[in-house]
């Protein structure tokens, strides 16, 4: 550090007022445990709600499920009222200060939303038949509620109630599981949601609404909509026809990271695309008597993969500028 | 010795504490320009998801190349050969490394790690065939160990340094266990030689172009240091090399329950003094493990009691260190240094760990058909 300061000290291009500051600044400066103190209290949460969980299906006959509703439900309006309480007005901006315990509180209630609801379904049933509305409505709740209190996790929360109720469970690990029946209607209906979640955040992008919002929803639309698509290639007919719509796709997310600069998309759009490429040559053309054509078949397509990702800004035409 | 430019290395490392400085309005934008202009550097510094791409795609590049010629020549049933085979892709890959590294000035940009990991893995296979894979088992990690160091001091790689590392303490472990006092003094040459691998490492400070590999060594030291002294960890490691079960009370106990419980307080108090958040963050994972070690052989409460006593204090706890940690206190502070990064991720993990779970499986699409796996009234 301070050879480096020495070196611009020499060549006058800060003063030595100035580095002395810096020398200060460099002492003094503290180490941050905000990720290590957040991730105590994630853990902590999951213990107590897992400890809790047992004590109570432990001693629920002396308990009474309509007492333990009663506080479920009061825990959630408290929560909820916390963070109304301590909101920061409406933007459509980014949030920078909002506080930790209003942001806690806030997950803490749609949580228990999430518990208090699974559990008059199942004492009371409550919902009857009529399973689609004990999803719709947290989907409508949490997507209000994330916009309201500009909450990113409770969008994510939002999405996948959103998933469900369409029939898809969309939480990230579980998305690869969702396809294990595989229904017609399923599956279309999969690749226009995921469409409809990328348009969403292209839209909250390009209008500046919630643009921190983006990310989330592209992870989310792009995952489903791609894993969708290949699932339609793998296991129906018309697979030409199911190809070139997720080529199409890929290219639509190519083109996305040339407008805005964001790789994501791009190498989910690559990964997808080449996948479901890979599976179509291989379908249709029999390599089990040429299996050199096969390994040349990799080693030239992975070769112009990683051609492509290396010169992908002169290609796309974004102009050089180094991200750091 | 390096293969990158060393120049380069640092200056990238600098440019991060100009950008800090001018964040903190230590520096003017015109004198940022000038500081930047003053540490120049030209790598090839792609966007963190086109390095993945790369790695990924240069990866399975590498594997079937080699499985072109492996399948050409139809080797497999020779050892010697196909010995021969390896070692040399090993050496053509280091070739094409050391080629891009200079024409395409790739620095740690996926495709040099692809390369440089392949290499190794070629070359270890490759010299074990020649041995007709059949040597004593301490000899693979002193084997592989010998061929990372090489690597590491050329191209100072973070994971490779992890590897020799592993390795390192794999052979010791091995090897001390050939010798009857080896087996009883094992814990003690861990923390011996764990100590010592950190004070070494620590010693030999400003070197940025090896900043990343210090910094793993020293972490994994720490983690080493405190496992191969937990009572936990000796016990059951005892018992299991003596082929004992269940595991029996260890001599020396009271000195390995004191290491359980000091050491993690240590790297807490040290961590926070000499600013090493690697440190820090070991105490930490050092204390929970701790209580569990403890946990293990007396049992103080139920689970469900453990769990909802403990997870409550750990919420207070750490509600009131993100309160009291506001104003930066003994050089630690609870504000973030860098915010969005990390905070796209952690909305995805919320879904995950929250997600909606009303519907698990009992709701197919297409209204009325409420069939399938769960439907057996549990809701």
């Amino acid at each position: 550090m301070h050879t480096l300061l020495d070196r611009l000290l020499e060549k006058n291009i800060i003063s030595s007022e100035k580095a002395s500051q810096i020398i200060a600044y460099e002492n003094q400066k503290p180490v941050s445990i905000f990720w290590e103190l957040r991730s105590l209290l994630y853990l902590g949460i999951s213990c107590l709600g897992g400890g809790l969980g047992i004590l109570i299906y432990q001693n629920i006959d002396s308990i009474g499920h309509s007492v333990l509703i009663g506080f479920i439900a009061i825990f959630c309006l408290v929560c909820f009222w916390y963070s109304y309480k301590h909101r920061t007005p409406f933007t459509w901006e980014e949030v920078k200060s909002a506080s930790f315990l209003s942001e806690y509180s806030l997950l803490g209630a749609c949580v228990l939303f999430l518990v208090l609801e699974g559990y008059l379904q199942y004492q009371y049933n409550f919902f009857g038949e009529r399973y689609g509305l004990a999803t719709f409505i947290p989907a409508v709740l949490f997507f209000g509620v994330s916009y309201f209190f500009d909450h990113r996790g409770i969008l994510s929360m939002a999405i996948t109630a959103a998933g469900s109720w369409l029939g898809l469970s969309i939480a990230p690990i579980s998305l690869f599981k969702t396809f294990d029946i595989i229904t017609n209607d399923l599956v279309y209906t999969g690749i226009a949601f995921g469409v409809l979640l990328v348009l969403i955040g292209w839209l909250s992008e390009w209008k500046d609404k919630k643009k921190h919002f983006a990310f989330t929803y592209y992870f989310f639309g792009a995952n489903v909509a791609f894993i969708s698509t290949l699932t339609a290639l793998f296991s129906f007919d018309w697979k030409f026809i199911h190809l070139l719509l997720l080529l199409a796709m890929s290219a639509v997310a190519i083109f996305h990271a040339r407008q805005t600069k964001s790789y994501l998309l791009l190498l989910m759009g690559i990964i997808y695309g080449y996948i479901g490429f890979t599976y179509y040559v291989f379908s249709n053309f029999n390599f089990d008597q040429y299996l050199f054509f096969s390994f040349f078949y990799f080693m030239i397509s992975c070769g112009a993969v990683v051609y492509f990702l290396f010169n992908v800004k002169s290609i796309l035409g974004i102009s050089k500028s180094k991200n750091v | 010795m390096k293969a990158y430019n060393e120049t380069w290395v640092e200056n990238l490392a600098n440019k991060l504490s100009f950008i800090e400085w001018f964040k903190k309005g230590l520096i003017s934008q015109a004198e940022l320009e000038k500081c930047n202009e003053e540490v120049a550097e030209d790598f090839y510094d792609p966007n963190w998801f086109i390095k993945i791409g790369l790695f990924l795609f240069t990866g399975i590049a590498i594997s079937f190349s080699s499985g072109i010629f492996l399948a050409l020549l139809g080797v497999g049933s020779d050892n010697i050969t196909m010995g021969v085979f390896l070692v040399i892709f090993s050496v053509l890959a280091v070739i094409v490394l050391e080629h891009f590294i200079k024409r395409n000035k790739l620095y740690r940009s996926g495709i040099d790690n692809a390369l440089l990991y392949s290499a190794i893995g070629f070359l270890f296979t490759g010299i074990l065939s020649f041995f007709n894979f059949d040597l004593i088992d301490y000899l693979y990690p002193l084997l592989f160990l010998v061929m990372l160091i090489p690597a590491l001091i050329r191209y100072a790689d973070p994971l490779v340094s992890f590897g020799a590392f592993v390795s390192f303490f794999f052979f010791i472990f091995l090897f001390s266990n050939t010798f009857s006092w080896g087996k009883t003094l094992l814990p003690f040459i861990m923390m011996t030689l764990s100590a010592a691998a950190y004070f070494i490492s620590k010693s030999q400070k400003k070197i940025i172009y090896y900043a990343d590999a210090q910094f793993v060594i020293e972490t994994m030291a720490l983690a080493v240091f405190y496992l191969s002294g937990n009572y936990f960890v000796v016990r059951e490691a005892n018992a299991l090399l003596n082929n004992q079960s269940p595991s029996v009370e260890i001599p020396f106990s009271v000195i390995f329950w004191i290491f359980t419980f000091l050491v993690p307080f240590i790297y807490l108090y040290l961590g926070a003094r000499k600013k090493q958040r690697n440190a820090i963050i070991m105490g930490l994972l050092g204390i929970g493990f701790s209580v569990f070690t403890y946990r293990s052989y007396y049992s103080v409460m139920p689970i469900e009691w453990a769990l909802t006593v403990g997870g409550a204090i750990l919420i207070g706890v750490s509600v009131f260190c993100i309160k009291y940690f506001k104003t930066p206190k003994f050089n630690l502070s609870s504000e973030a240094e860098e915010l969005g990064k990390l905070q796209k991720l952690e909305t995805i993990l919320v879904a995950q760990a929250f997600q909606t779970k009303t519907s698990d499986d009992t709701f197919k699409f297409g209204g009325g058909d409420a069939g399938g796996a769960g439907a057996d009234g549990k809701y």
